[in-house]
């Protein structure tokens, strides 16, 4: 199992810095990242990715500094599905669900197995370009299944924001499955719901610092968030345990008829 | 595979036709084998085409994959015009030295410096926040371009009236009769070379139409691959420019005719593309060859620029930048 370590990275963009302290998701678990719009949870995500590198610390996989390693070995150990995928070419489904595997063995039978999983098999010859906006990003989560190895790490940035509920739970069912496998997975979402669909632990991070780091049972409640993140939240009763979700009616003002 | 030997079969074709097919004096066709004097000439021109059609194909192919753009090609990036102004001001600087103005193999050298600057200046003009607006690309390209140009054509009227007319027909776009055999054999490597190394890339060529963040992730060293990429493309483009002259639109139209016989994967897509842009610009170069609309035959470059400038605002229509639904 590969080991993911934050040992106090450090980033300036501009007016923004990130500085969110160390922090080791666990390998086997899933983190779910969450927090505001331009908080940093898309930075922290590319720092673990090694696609940015820290002014200070670092990111270390396996003990070594992310960044540091080459395309080839980063993709070896790490996967990632970006918030805005893109395909600047008229591939098939499938050819893109491929192009997780140019740094790894060809591999045909992972290919369709992971579109399988994310619910596009019987999609698999259509041109990319003609798929909806959620089925592109279940495109990207099916590349990022074909090029994952198990035990390996896996990095999601809103990776469920624009697809469907059933779809959504192809993907959680999926991730599950990678972590219940060892993999360590961090997830960003702003969807409370996914949230407590498929978080064992959360790290909150507002403005570039973490506010919070622990078991989801601990702080994806109807007590924890609201001082977390600063909206009303609400809790349901769902099929395996209650769920959180942002209570809209309490945040917008009451209109009289 | 039976896409490419579509591709072969149909350029093989155009080849035949360009060698076998006789304008008589009374302005009939006839098809036959020419006298041994005349099949060497139709034979040098069909190689000096072929290899500048291939150069700007494969050129075009990369450009359209690294910049996730279907109407990026050497021309429209202003890339081929920038070859042309290298050529221009570098005989406009011989002419003010009082020296021999450079010919064949040598026009490569200001053709690359002019090249690469053109693409360096688009390429930054393009960018917005760290990444590739497709939109500022063409127009960029299209300005640069134009400016390009005009520099070309304010060298050649500062040009001493006996250098004039040589400058003159070489900016039209021309197949040389006699080509140079330096420039012929130069843009003959650049284009094999550069297919050679596109098609052994292919994958990572295929993975390079992600997002950045994406393509790095999946195990592309997107910076190193880009630059040598380009830099290939430049070298291509001016050595077609060098043997050639400047041409629109061959690099733009073989790869989409290519991809719509081979696919979009690049392993084969390149040498779909460089065998495509042979055979089109052999093509064009035998239908200049047989239109006769009085006043003589017409130059290369035009006939090139009216077919591709349909083409591509077809294109434009089409895909509005981006890829087709």
């Amino acid at each position: 199992m590969r080991t993911l370590d934050f040992q106090s990275p450090t980033l300036r963009r501009g007016a923004f810095q990130l500085a969110v302290g160390a922090i080791a998701p666990r390998p086997g678990r899933i983190t779910v990242l969450i927090g505001p719009n331009g908080g940093g949870k898309t930075t922290a995500l590319r720092l673990a990715a090694g696609l940015l590198t820290p002014d200070t610390g670092s990111v270390l996989i396996d003990g070594e500094p992310v960044h540091a390693l080459s395309a080839l070995q980063r993709a070896a150990r790490i996967a990632l599905v970006t918030q805005r995928p893109d395909v600047g070419a008229p591939f098939s489904v499938r050819e893109v669900a491929a192009l997780g595997r140019i740094a790894r063995p060809a591999d045909a039978q992972r290919v369709e197995r992971a579109l399988q999983r994310v619910g596009l098999a019987a999609l698999a010859d259509r041109p990319y370009h003609s798929l909806s906006g959620g089925q592109q990003q279940r495109v990207a989560v099916a590349r990022a299944l074909a090029q994952h190895e198990p035990g390996g790490v896996l990095l999601l940035d809103e990776a469920f924001a624009a697809v469907d509920p059933p779809e959504a739970a192809a993907i959680v069912r999926a991730v599950r499955e990678e972590a219940a496998a060892g993999a360590t997975v961090l997830a960003a979402t702003h969807d409370m719901a996914v949230a407590s669909a498929i978080a064992d632990d959360v790290w909150c991070i507002v403005a570039g610092q973490t506010r919070a780091f622990g078991s989801a049972s601990d702080l994806l409640t109807a007590g924890a968030l609201p001082a977390l993140l600063g909206v009303a939240i609400a809790e349901a009763n769902g099929a395996n345990g209650r769920i959180a979700v942002a209570d809209y009616r309490a945040i917008l003002p009451t209109q009289t008829p | 595979m039976i896409g490419l030997a579509m591709v072969s079969a149909a350029t093989l074709i155009v080849v035949a036709a360009r060698l076998l097919v006789v304008r008589t004096l009374d302005g009939t066709f006839a098809v036959g084998w020419p006298s041994a004097v005349i099949s060497q000439f139709r034979m040098d021109a069909v190689l000096a085409a072929a290899a500048a059609g291939a150069a700007l194909g494969v050129s075009g192919a990369i450009m359209q994959t690294l910049l996730r753009n279907p109407l990026a090609s050497p021309f429209v990036l202003g890339v081929t015009s920038g070859a042309g102004a290298g050529v221009a001001l570098a005989s406009l600087a011989a002419a003010w030295a009082g020296v021999a103005a450079p010919v064949g193999a040598a026009l490569g050298v200001p053709a690359l410096i002019g090249a690469v600057t053109t693409l360096g200046v688009v390429l930054f003009l393009a960018r917005r926040g760290g990444s590739i607006d497709p939109v500022t690309l063409i127009l960029s390209g299209v300005i640069v371009g134009a400016i390009a140009s005009a520099l070309s054509t304010v060298a050649e009227s500062l040009l001493p009236p006996e250098r004039r007319g040589l400058l003159a027909g070489w900016l039209f776009g021309r197949i040389p009769d006699v080509p140079d055999p330096g420039a012929l054999a130069a843009c003959a490597v650049a284009a094999c070379g550069l297919t050679a190394l596109a098609a052994t890339w292919g994958s990572r060529l295929d993975a390079a139409a992600l997002s950045d963040d994406e393509a790095r992730s999946v195990g592309v060293p997107l910076a190193p691959m880009r630059t040598a990429m380009f830099l290939g493309c430049g070298i291509a483009t001016a050595a077609s420019v060098a043997l050639c002259g400047p041409i629109a639109f061959i690099g733009l139209l073989a790869p989409h005719c290519a991809r719509a016989l081979v696919g979009p994967r690049n392993r084969i897509l390149v040498v779909g593309s460089a065998v495509a842009g042979a055979g089109l610009l052999i093509g064009a170069d035998a239908l200049r060859q047989w239109i006769d609309i009085g006043g003589g035959r017409l130059p290369l470059g035009a006939v090139t620029a009216v077919a591709g400038g349909i083409a591509f605002l077809v294109l434009l229509r089409k895909t509005t930048g981006a890829w087709p639904r």
